[in-house]
């Protein structure tokens, strides 16, 4: 599958709901074990919220190897790599077990308590 | 109905304490219901981008609230007239005069998110007029990092009147500044909130927001808050400089370092003031490198 941003979301890839418009089309084929390439071409403004929802969320449950394999990105801007990779490193944290993610949500509570006060 | 008169004076900048005389006159009148709001602007003197901000996110509070604003137009000195026309401040307002193009980025209400319509604006209204010599990519990679601040406002402040734009540039200063406002909820109440840390100070709640690996999520429960932090990582980057108040948070991140504070006086909402050097030659683009479609990103 080939997915243009430009052609289906616009120029800029800006919030939650485009981002989300890109996940619903691709996910299901990745599911599937099925090639996507995403193609940047001619998009000039790309965002984190954008990219949580269109890429972030595939971690939830399809595998870093997998999606390697999987998903290949063409025409990236340079200035969009460092916010996918931010991107993707957030969301590969956040998403890397049910237990790592609770334990994160219960750290950071103990991780701010012990650093208040400076 | 009651009358209030609401003197605006003096020479109103963006130092920290420019806006504690700000949110001074926003705690004194955002309680008031039902009245009548009478600006008086006889003592003022000068207003920068941040004081029309924050005067226009008071205004739409107070109509919110059911007020009738008024502004008393002949006590307005000439030279502020000239400056709230040309942004289009008075205009937006109903109180006449047409913008037209000078030093100002001009002022705007988004109520709603549009998006698009907001990196138009950054593109043309603040980087394209000439005041920094920025190509094409350079220009899309400080719209796509200033944009997150606007997507903040809709995604985590449920602020009554959205956001308040409004820039300058000041030639001999070389710089560009930009100021945005929202009066939701504030910085500090979300992280709070999220962390369940009510007694987390504002200051360490500003920390916190800006700490790389600091996960949020979103209701649809996936990963979010990569937005101050990519923000912050562009000055840090480009010898820019970022401010947020926010409740009685304060934060400024510039080439001095990163500094967070508690102040004694509070502020509603959330501003973030974004000032760039007017040098095309101080900004770093990311690298075209050799990326090919089979690098692994996961």
């Amino acid at each position: 599958m080939n997915y243009s941003i430009k052609e289906n979301v616009g120029a800029n890839g800006i919030t939650l709901q485009d981002g989300q418009k890109v996940y619903d089309a691709i996910y299901p084929e990745l599911k599937e074990k099925h090639k996507v390439t995403l193609d940047f071409a001619e998009v000039r403004i790309v965002a984190s919220p954008f990219l949580n929802a269109a890429i972030g969320q595939l971690l939830r449950d399809l595998s870093p190897d997998d999606l390697n394999h999987y998903l290949k990105f063409v025409n990236l801007p340079p200035v969009t790599r460092p916010i996918l990779k931010r991107v993707i490193d957030n969301a590969k944290e956040y998403y890397g077990s049910d237990q790592v993610r609770q334990a994160v949500d219960e750290a950071i509570g103990e991780e701010v308590n012990n650093t208040n006060g400076d | 109905m009651s009358s209030n008169i609401v003197n605006i004076s003096g020479y109103i900048n963006d130092a920290p304490s420019d806006y504690d005389y700000l949110f001074s006159l926003c705690d004194r009148l955002c309680g008031i219901k039902d009245s009548e709001v009478i600006f008086d602007f006889t003592y003022c003197r000068f207003l920068r981008q941040n004081a029309v901000v924050v005067l226009g996110a008071l205004i739409r509070v107070l109509q919110q609230n059911g007020n009738v604003v008024a502004f008393q137009l002949d006590t307005i000195e000439n030279r502020v007239r000239v400056n709230l026309e040309q942004n289009g401040f008075l205009h937006r307002l109903g109180l006449g005069g047409f913008p037209w193009n000078g030093n100002s980025i001009p002022y705007r209400e988004d109520r709603f998110m549009v998006e698009d319509d907001y990196a138009d604006y950054l593109s043309e209204k603040w980087l394209g007029k000439g005041w920094i010599n920025v190509s094409a990519n350079l220009r899309d990679h400080i719209v796509s990092r200033v944009i997150e601040a606007y997507i903040n406002v809709f995604d985590h402040a449920a602020s009554p009147i959205g956001v308040i734009t409004c820039g300058q540039h000041y030639p001999f200063r070389h710089e560009l500044r930009i100021t945005m406002a929202d009066m939701g909820v504030g910085i500090p109440n979300t992280v709070r909130e999220y962390l369940k840390q009510p007694q987390m100070s504002a200051a360490d709640a500003l920390r916190w927001a800006f700490e790389p690996m600091k996960t949020t999520k979103d209701q649809n429960n996936f990963a979010r808050g990569n937005g101050l932090k990519l923000l912050k990582s562009f000055m840090e980057d480009n010898h820019g400089k970022l401010e947020i108040y926010s409740e009685t948070g304060y934060a400024c991140i510039d080439d001095k370092g990163n500094h967070f504070e508690n102040r004694q006086r509070s502020f509603q909402g959330t501003i973030v003031q974004i000032t760039l050097i007017c040098d095309a030659a101080r900004y770093t683009l990311p690298e075209e490198d050799d990326h090919n479609s089979d690098e692994w990103f996961f």
